[in-house]
């Protein structure tokens, strides 16, 4: 049952550099092998490890390489031994801390195996070092949460006492807590004292109770900085230059551990073990969880799991891949590369995907994604008697050349562009314009970096020239920068305007550097005209549109910590010079449609696959941040490589996705895969979208919901923009448009939306509609009416067993036939069939 | 507790019993039991909840808790002052009560609206993305309660509590959502509101069992997706309609009489109900006193069940309106007319709520879109003013038995850092939402942005 061959891709895929290697026979085995070698990891021959000081620690990682090439973690379990005794202690987790000046060996031993031997040496201990603020007193209030943005880190501090987010201005910090508190809450006399300590200690009654004990070394390094006469260091002290986490990477099964090392690199080149500084976060808490000390935990799902190490302003990610361990052996032929990236990766986890789904679950499927809507009847039946082998990729063809294309994904792009209106007295054309040219784009075929730039370098008045409405919804700087940022490169830039931004790299000066590329514009609101008095011969005053112009001056942005003038940059790009008379917006589309632009086409892709499989590669969807590694990094790679090669073309993504196998299998689960969300084993079916929902229901029921200020026949689906006031878009979560996140659109159910369909007014009238009179008072068979209902609703042919139910709830109630097909009808729209696209 | 199965007959009998055995799964016990939002809240929320008791017109500052004896007489209040459990502290002699339960309230006395004429600000205005202040709620938490279909924002208009009483209405759309959907319109006990109208079944249940039993049959049929939490709400759904449990959160002739009669303000109306004013001859005044200390009952019992805010509308077009202009009584039979029901209606509420525990989980805050005129018109009254505004908070968790801030010496603008209903929004907006949790929820930016703001100073 096992297989082999798979590991060793696994293997070197998942296990960086430093790992051990394995010797080219490894596998999956849930009983181990026996232990071959067991190995201290980090330790290169000839350099001794060090433990500079009292506080200076050493987190051990040690590794058994069992004979099948597997890789285990024995940090916890192996037993440690160091001569001569006295030098240094360690735990039974491998924590190494200093007890005399001196040298020593270690080694661990596990299952009658011992690693070779590791230098130690202990210094600093007889006169202490210095205690650094920055260094060391700060990451201990960043690992205890002091310095959260829901405690001491918020903006205003907590209870008079404040300090500054998780950190990241030492400077600050060392002034609230050393200066402005003199006297109360440092006492250099009496340390102990102190009311740092007393209330962190939980000595002295604290809103956030104790957070560390009178007796770790938490407490005895800031009692010794206190000692020291609180000093903050040297100004030209090192500062940490990156963070690395050990192991980077590791396959691990389910339920079991593995120890983490974090490593500081300085800027005068020096490192040193910050384990025990370090704050943990798994960033899939639903498949591992963390400890205080590192040890990482799996659950019992499958894929992929981040965990997230921040020490002062660095942060690096740990990435665990939690195999399923099962033969994979019945895979689809693969139709392109998404496929072999798929199933690579499902390969690698042991992961059985469920078959390819049958041709009309296909259809129906397939018709909701790309088109917005039910397929009808007569598609239904004609897809069924297609004998054509490439039907589907004809269907995928047919359905991307309709006007329905465009209008659907004109309304996804539409709420995420903020084509909206405030009130109901905002005049309609100039969303309605927007709108229109959003969906001529898209019916086109713009391709997207053009179909960005525009937007982006939209001027002019409203209506005519239509993007600019964009900019009426983004109005100042900060709206311009962190939505093109969020919409278009994935990054959530939005907490670097105030500090560092926790969970990314980017500082103040990426943030402002990009806001420069927007500080040309020149923003009019639109104003009403006024009606002259004609008796007094006053003339109408005519009202303005809404306009975007543009300043000739040098694009820069204020840095608001430094004062300085900040010149434009991409994100992690060197800065530009651009001309006082050059529109910076067009530098700003030319580095995003740069073929290396590093967010650009990954963030649309990213978006893209969400759409069509629920659940973005990177998830949410526009947050690609370090810190939220994607489930498949290969593939999210080979997506934007394509969509870069195929000059943005976004008929074409669609087509190469929906083309794909793994996006027609089928979402019914194999007892391996019903709770994966990460790998795309199945389609995972969801609810469909309020408009396309609201639509479905009237063309089951035929009874049209009619729109105030829009013809007609206007679907639900083709509402120009957000003011169309409607119980059920909105129950059932339609965005208001009021950020650039798609998460504004809610898939969740409510129990308010059950009561709507079950007992509304309106669907209760709907019911009673065109189409249960028709079928009351047709005089065919109820079994061929009632495949009528199910060709419409399901897209399908009713089996056997719900035809007879059906028949028989219908005969029973002979008095009135339109009553009957209304309670069929409801029945129908609300199984979980009809509700989800599956 | 339901289960739909297949079987005919058996499915249905206990379908059809769930209208009278809906209390074993969805109790009066059940919903009142549990706090304003339970161990299963996001952690976005901090479980309180709040009760706004918006008092229409614009309320006096003198006549209630500003009253300023040391000025003249056409200054100071008409109504005489009284000490009260707050050393140092005055209210208007209209608040007996009140006055010796000044040790639970914050009075605000540095407030202002901005606002000079009649409209429902602070609850609906740009301030609050033009929603009543309660569907910002909603929109983090969900219209409804997803265990019981409690409405988690509510209106509780005088004619919510008693039929007889001159049907409510506020001057203004206190049901606005502004952009953020329909959905989030708070639920408006005995005025319809199509959440309410999907609350009561609008089908015979014969109907609706025929139905619940019909899909039963086919969802066994099918090749089932999946989706554990759609079926549990679908089974909710049902024991909502037939169960009327939301119903029973409102019935107030469930609750014990004593605290009935605690809460009844009937006996501060007045038999001629005040028809020298237009407002008298409508009804105002007399709907105003009747209902009021019901209102809050009602208010209490429905964040109990879990709704998370609440909107009491007091008073009409306005009957804290106090021109003297013969459409409104002035000063004097103003404050006779309109106080009294107001004082014996919160110190019942706060009494209830520290009774029960609730103090802390409920905050309370009491104003109207405006205050009035330092000195008296011509006719006794007070007219429209911007500048400053009564605004009372109790519980919530927030320190209580003191003043923020203090007016000028005429009563007519903040002699102190005004607060305006920025910082009152941000203060109730920190009392429901854990505000440094939510901003990390892009969906929730706008609303998030509003509690950035600073809050009240110091509350």
């Amino acid at each position: 049952m096992r297989t082999p061959l798979v590991a060793v891709a696994i293997a070197s895929a998942v296990v960086l550099g430093s790992a051990p290697s394995g010797n080219g026979t490894a596998a999956l085995a849930a009983e181990p092998g026996s232990l071959r070698a067991i190995i201290i990891e980090l330790a290169v021959p000839g350099q001794p490890l060090t433990l500079a000081g009292r506080d200076a620690a050493r987190q051990l990682i040690v590794t058994g390489t069992d004979t099948l090439g597997k890789f285990r973690d024995l940090s916890s379990r192996a037993t440690y031994r160091a001569q001569p005794a006295g030098i240094v202690a360690i735990d039974p987790t491998g924590h190494v801390t200093p007890l005399a000046e001196g040298n020593a060996t270690i080694d661990a031993t596990f299952g009658g195996k011992t690693s070779a031997p590791v230098e130690i040496v202990v210094s600093h201990l007889a006169t202490d070092l210095p205690v650094s603020f920055p260094n060391q007193v700060v990451p201990v209030f960043t690992k205890f949460g002091c310095n959260a943005g829901g405690c001491h880190g918020k903006a205003e501090g907590q209870n008079g006492f404040r300090l500054s987010l998780l950190g990241f201005e030492p400077a600050d910090d060392y002034q609230y807590l050393v200066q402005e508190g003199r006297g109360r809450r440092i006492f250099p006399s009496a340390p102990e004292h102190s009311l740092l300590l007393r209330k962190a200690a939980g000595l002295t009654p604290h809103g956030g109770g104790e957070r560390f004990a009178a007796d770790s070394p938490y407490y005895r390094v800031i009692r010794r900085w206190i000692e020291q006469g609180a000093p903050y260091g040297p100004a030209d002290a090192p500062v940490v230059a990156r963070i690395e986490v050990f192991p980077a990477a590791r396959l691990l099964p389910r339920d079991s551990s593995q120890q983490l090392a974090v490593i500081a690199h300085f800027s005068d080149g020096t490192a040193a073990d910050v384990t025990r500084m370090t704050q943990f976060d798994p960033v899939q808490p639903e498949m591992s969880a963390v400890s205080a000390t590192g040890l990482v935990t799996t659950k019992n799902l499958v894929g992929g799991a981040a965990v997230m190490a921040r020490f002062q302003s660095q942060v690096a990610v740990f990435q665990a891949t939690i195999p399923r361990g099962e033969p994979v052996e019945q895979l689809p032929p693969a139709a392109n590369f998404i496929d072999e990236l798929v199933f690579e990766r499902l390969r690698d986890l042991g992961l059985p995907p469920s078959p390819v789904g049958d041709d009309l679950t296909f259809l129906r499927r397939a018709t909701i994604d790309i088109a917005g809507r039910l397929p009808t009847r007569d598609e239904v039946e004609a897809f069924a008697a297609d004998a054509d082998a490439n039907k589907r990729s004809a269907l995928i063809d047919r359905l991307l050349g309709s006007d329905d294309y465009a209008t659907y994904f004109a309304n996804k792009w539409s709420a995420i562009l903020r084509n909206r209106r405030r009130s109901a007295s905002d005049k309609p054309e100039p969303t309605f314009a927007f709108h229109e040219w959003i969906v001529e784009s898209l019916a086109t075929n713009k391709p997207y970096d053009q179909f960005v730039r525009e937007v982006l370098t939209a001027q002019g008045e409203e209506v005519k020239s239509p993007p600019v409405i964009w900019y009426r919804e983004v109005k100042d700087q900060t709206a311009q920068l962190e939505d093109a940022a969020q919409l278009f490169l994935g990054q959530r830039i939005g907490c670097a305007r105030c500090h560092h931004h926790p969970f990314e790299k980017w500082s103040q000066q990426d943030y402002y550097g990009f806001a420069a590329f927007f500080s040309q514009l020149d923003i009019r609101e639109a104003k009403a005209g006024k009606k002259g008095n004609a008796k007094k011969n006053e003339p109408d005053t005519p009202g303005e549109p809404f306009r975007v112009l543009l300043k000739a001056n040098t694009p820069t942005a204020v840095h608001p910590r430094t004062g300085l003038a900040v010149p434009p940059a991409g994100l992690g790009s060197p800065p530009l010079a651009i001309d006082k008379n050059d529109d910076a917006r067009e530098k700003l589309a030319d580095w995003m449609a740069d073929p290396a632009n590093p967010f650009f086409a990954r963030a649309l892709v990213n978006r893209y696959w969400k759409h069509f499989f629920g659940r973005g590669l990177v998830d949410p969807e526009d947050d690609l941040r370090m810190t939220n590694p994607p489930s498949n990094p290969e593939l999210l790679g080979a997506l934007a490589r394509h969509f870069v090669e195929h000059r943005f073309d976004l008929k074409d993504l669609v087509r190469t996705i929906c083309h794909s196998r793994a996006y027609q299998l089928s979402s019914t689960p194999n007892a391996y895969n019903a709770d994966d969300r990460q790998n795309f084993s199945r389609f995972v079916p969801r609810r469909l979208h309020a408009e396309v929902l609201l639509d479905a229901i009237d063309a089951v029921t035929l009874a049209k919901t009619s729109f105030k200020g829009v013809s007609p026949e206007t679907r639900a689906v083709e509402l120009p923009d957000n003011l169309f006031d409607n119980y059920f878009l909105s129950v059932f979560g339609r965005p208001d448009a009021a950020s650039a996140c798609e998460c504004e659109r809610s898939g969740d159910a409510t129990l308010a939306q059950c009561l709507h369909l079950f007992n509304s007014t309106d669907m209760l009238g709907k019911l009673a509609g065109k189409r249960s009179q028709t079928l009351g008072n047709d005089k065919r068979p109820h079994a061929e009416r009632i495949r009528d209902l199910y060709l419409v609703a399901l897209a399908r042919e009713p089996r056997p067993a719900e035809l007879a139910a059906f028949v028989a709830y219908v005969e029973n109630k002979p008095k009135n036939g339109q009553e009957a097909y209304e309670d069929v009808i409801w029945t129908l729209v609300n199984t979980k069939e009809f509700l989800f696209n599956h | 507790m339901l289960t739909l199965t297949t079987q005919r007959g058996l499915a249905r009998r206990e379908f059809l019993t769930l209208g009278s055995l809906g209390f074993a799964g969805l109790s009066l016990a059940s919903l009142l039991g549990r706090p304003a939002a339970g161990a299963q809240s996001p952690p976005l929320v901090t479980g309180r909840s709040v009760i706004y008791l918006f008092l229409q017109g614009g309320p006096s500052q003198f006549e209630t808790f500003d009253p300023k004896p040391e000025l003249p007489d056409s200054l100071r209040t008409v109504t005489g002052v009284t000490e009260t459990s707050v050393p140092g502290v005055r209210f208007g002699s209209k608040l007996p009560q009140l006055a010796k339960l000044a040790d639970k309230l914050t009075v605000v006395r540095s407030f202002q609206t901005n606002n000079g004429g009649h409209n429902i600000e602070p609850i609906v205005s740009p301030s609050s993305l033009q929603a009543n202040i309660g569907c910002l709620y909603s929109r983090v938490v969900g219209a409804t309660r997803p265990d019981t279909g409690m409405p988690t924002n509510s209106v509780v208009f005088a004619d919510s509590v008693d039929s007889k009483v001159l049907k409510g209405k506020a001057r203004g759309d206190i049901s606005a959502t502004g952009a953020l959907g329909a959905a989030h319109a708070p639920f408006i006990p005995g005025a319809g509101g199509q959440l309410q109208r999907n609350l009561k079944l609008n089908l015979p249940s014969e109907r609706l069992a025929d139905r619940a039993e019909l899909a039963a049959q086919i969802d066994a049929l099918t090749e089932q997706i999946d989706d554990a939490a759609l079926d549990h709400l679908q089974k909710q759904a049902y024991q909502v309609l037939l169960s009327g449990g939301v119903a029973k959160a409102l019935d107030l002739s469930l609750e014990d009489k004593t605290t009935l009669d605690r809460y009844d303000t009937a006996q501060y109306v007045r038999s001629d109900g005040w028809r020298q004013a237009k407002r008298g001859q409508a009804g105002m005044y007399t709907g105003h006193a009747k209902a009021l200390g019901k209102q809050l009952l009602l208010a209490r019992r429905l964040c109990e069940a879990g709704c998370g805010f609440v909107t009491i509308h007091d008073g009409y077009d306005g009957v804290w309106d106090w021109h003297g202009d013969g459409n409104n009584l002035g000063a004097y039979d103003g404050a006779e007319a309109c106080i009294p029901a107001l004082d014996h209606a919160v110190a019942a509420f706060l009494e209830d709520c520290e009774a029960r525990g609730l103090a802390d989980k409920i905050l309370l805050v009491i104003s109207g879109e405006m205050g009035r005129t330092p000195k008296l018109n011509n006719r006794g009254g007070r007219d429209h003013w911007a500048k400053l505004a009564p605004l009372v908070l109790a519980g919530g968790g927030l320190p209580a038995g003191r003043v923020i801030g203090q007016s000028t010496r005429d009563g007519g603008e903040p002699a102190t850092e005004p607060s305006n209903p920025k910082h009152l929004i941000s203060t109730i907006l920190h009392s429901l939402f854990d505000a440094g949790q939510l901003r990390l929820e892009p969906e929730f930016a706008a609303i998030s942005r509003l509690a950035e703001h600073a809050e009240i100073p110091a509350a």
